[in-house]
């Protein structure tokens, strides 16, 4: 009872998991969501870029070191599973969020840049929704 | 058969109305009433909820109006009801089992008591508890930290909403909060369990480490049955 009782525990704390992932995609689409329809850059644009940036690229010297960042996309085994199997190549979308967020290209190679990162982000959020369901 | 893009606005406003009855009915249970009477903890707690609630819904209000113009966003907008949705049905799970803890159902006499044997230990001074009263299990561990997560990260994603009180559950802080579990008492002897994360700031790997305080059993033996 006491095993059963642990799983139960765990499988809540796993399922918030893919749902803080879930959640972090959510404020990066929103904010290129706006972007490529108004071509406008939002107040909160450049961080939460930075922010997803970050932790796409976030690289542990040590395999067993806590693994903690400001977004959701490296944080847990759970979270890093679900990335590699949305976004196999972190590279792809993080070349792409740095081409919207340094602003340096012309504003349709942003725009066609960051509609492909949503994409991507989209179907991350996706999949940590699925998983966040309990399965039956 | 349309395509989910050409389904258009009108199904906006049918998700948003539907995900607002869903939020609605949740926040029912948090409504502000004389009787019966909780801790202040769960009132804070009902408060946030009510809070949060409203800023859901008043963004829900607004959803379809603000919908992308590029109909190849259609799908990628639409699927933010969906996420929202999650978060509310992950509160949805804490609600009603803290409206259950009244203080006609708690021994609170017993909760308020042992709090202020919590505060007198260092770093535990403002510790509270927020109770859940349950009658599935009589055991349910309840990270603070899942519960901010959550909290915190949907509040991000919906203009004019806060985060969660931090004197309710922020778990970076020296000063911990605690969730309190306990019981519905029913016809046989149980186990009381107090889950109490431990105060480590400095080592947030070991901040969802906890101890644990555990009530003597009634009547002295534990017939090892459980819900």
């Amino acid at each position: 009872m006491v095993a059963l009782e642990a799983q139960m525990s765990s499988e809540s704390e796993v399922r918030s998991r893919y749902l803080a992932l879930a959640l972090d995609a959510r404020k990066v689409i929103d904010a290129l969501i706006v972007f490529v329809d108004e071509g406008k850059r939002e107040e909160g644009l450049d961080l939460s870029l930075q922010g997803a940036i970050d932790s796409f690229k976030e690289e542990k010297e040590h395999i067993f070191s806590p693994l903690r960042s400001r977004l959701a996309f490296s944080e847990y085994y759970e979270q890093v599973r679900t990335v590699g199997e949305v976004i196999p190549d972190k590279k792809v979308i993080v070349k792409k969020l740095e081409t919207v967020k340094a602003d340096q290209a012309t504003m349709a190679e942003q725009q066609k840049e960051a509609f492909e990162a949503i994409k991507l982000l989209s179907a991350l959020e996706s999949r940590a929704l699925y998983y966040y369901r309990p399965q039956p | 058969m349309p395509n989910q893009a050409q389904l258009g606005v009108e199904t906006l406003k049918r998700d948003a109305a539907a995900l607002f009855s869903f939020v609605d009915s949740i926040c029912q249970f948090c409504v502000d009433h004389d009787s019966p009477a909780y801790l202040e903890p769960s009132q804070k707690f009902f408060e946030y909820i009510r809070d949060l609630g409203d800023a859901t819904k008043a963004y829900l209000n607004t959803f379809s109006e603000k919908a992308p113009k590029d109909p190849r966003l259609y799908q990628d907008y639409r699927q933010k009801l969906e996420t929202i949705r999650s978060g509310w049905f992950e509160f949805h799970q804490f609600i009603k089992p803290a409206i259950d803890a009244d203080t006609l159902s708690m021994p609170y006499p017993l909760v308020e008591a042992l709090t202020r044997r919590l505060n007198q230990i260092k770093q535990l001074e403002k510790a509270k508890f927020i109770l859940f009263h349950l009658d599935e299990v009589n055991y349910l561990q309840v990270r603070v930290s899942g519960l901010t997560r959550t909290a915190d990260r949907l509040a991000s994603i919906i203009p004019d909403a806060r985060v969660f009180p931090p004197e309710l559950g922020d778990d970076r802080d020296p000063v911990l909060s605690v969730v309190c579990l306990v019981p519905k008492l029913l016809d046989r002897p149980r186990n009381w369990t107090f889950r109490v994360p431990t105060a480590r700031a400095d080592d947030e790997a070991s901040a969802e480490s906890e101890s644990e305080l555990r009530l003597p059993k009634r009547g002295g033996r534990d017939d090892g049955r459980t819900a």
